[in-house]
């Protein structure tokens, strides 16, 4: 293979080389051995890579409101359960009374034997 | 505003807590979080409004996953997981980046104006540069390279989230690598 279409297929492989860490063959690292411009396209992508990384220590200021947000919508469900739990007992207590008061009334009504 | 910093071990006792319904352990856990996954949604999005929204479902979605978490891997990664399916689904749902002309985008701005607050100096350029290529990358090859290159993710991590084969994550990956590079390339040096 001649230099120049090795030139171009590592100068194809040292992004990822680089960025990925991707092993390169015996013969594509003794090329970067000996080309400069390979090696300075290697040593730009390095800068840019540790540019990528130092992004995530960036932090990014999120909207105020946020926390409340994320709070309010996880209660509500069980607010809601609540009001509905707290609505099923007065109408089963309801019920209990009406059907205690229904049973008295019967009795009542009932004829002595 | 600083994020609130909170130790592993803390972490870990609060999501325990959070995990038994302890709404002011979660309600913690949020705030510790809040920075790192509004930014990790607008680096995806790119969209202030859109990250907001996408932030929030995700801590609701965490909340009510809770349970099933079982710590095998950080909870800040599992959050992270969570965010990028939420940031997925809400921008298929609000189609705004196909209807917002990549410049026009006001919000670019403010991503890369606070990104760098304490790293003044000869890589401010360098990281304002990389932020408006970032931001001009198609949303799925900005996806790969924030997952990959921002946040470490795996090939095999970031190929998962996405619902691509490992090899089509490459592949993006490298064209995105290219495009960068391209976006960076000084007008001065050699071809």
């Amino acid at each position: 293979m001649s230099v120049r279409l090795r030139h171009q297929l590592v100068s194809l492989r040292v992004p990822e080389h680089v960025m990925s860490e991707e092993p390169l063959k015996a013969r594509d690292r003794n090329h970067l051995d000996v080309c400069l411009r390979c090696q300075a396209e290697a040593a730009n992508y390095r800068v840019m890579l540790r540019a990528l990384r130092a992004l995530r220590a960036s932090k990014e200021t999120p909207p105020s409101g946020l926390v409340l947000g994320v709070m309010a919508s996880i209660r509500r469900p069980v607010a809601e359960h609540r009001r509905t739990l707290d609505r099923a007992v007065v109408v089963g207590s309801v019920a209990v009374v009406a059907a205690a008061m229904a049973l008295l009334g019967r009795s009542r009504l009932r004829p002595a034997n | 505003m600083k994020p609130e910093r909170v130790e592993s071990y803390d972490v870990e006792a609060l999501v325990a807590r959070a995990q038994e319904g302890s709404n002011e352990a979660f309600e913690k856990l949020v705030e510790a979080h809040q920075h790192e996954v509004f930014g990790l949604a607008l680096r995806l999005v790119v969209d202030r409004e859109l990250a907001a929204d996408v932030s929030q479902e995700a801590f609701i979605r965490a909340w009510r996953a809770l349970p099933k978490f079982r710590g095998d891997a950080a909870f800040s990664t599992w959050l992270h997981r969570i965010t990028v399916n939420v940031a997925w689904t809400l921008k298929k749902r609000k189609g705004r980046q196909a209807a917002q002309p990549l410049d026009d985008s006001p919000e670019f701005a403010d991503v890369r104006r606070s990104s760098d607050p304490e790293h003044a100096g000869e890589t401010s350029e360098l990281r304002a540069k990389l932020a408006t290529a970032l931001d001009n990358l198609n949303p799925t090859q900005r996806s790969v390279v924030v997952l990959k290159d921002v946040y470490g993710w795996t090939h095999n991590e970031v190929a998962e989230s996405l619902g691509i084969s490992v090899t089509a994550a490459k592949v993006r990956l490298h064209r995105a690598h290219l495009k960068l590079r391209e976006h960076l390339r000084e007008p001065e040096e050699g071809r």
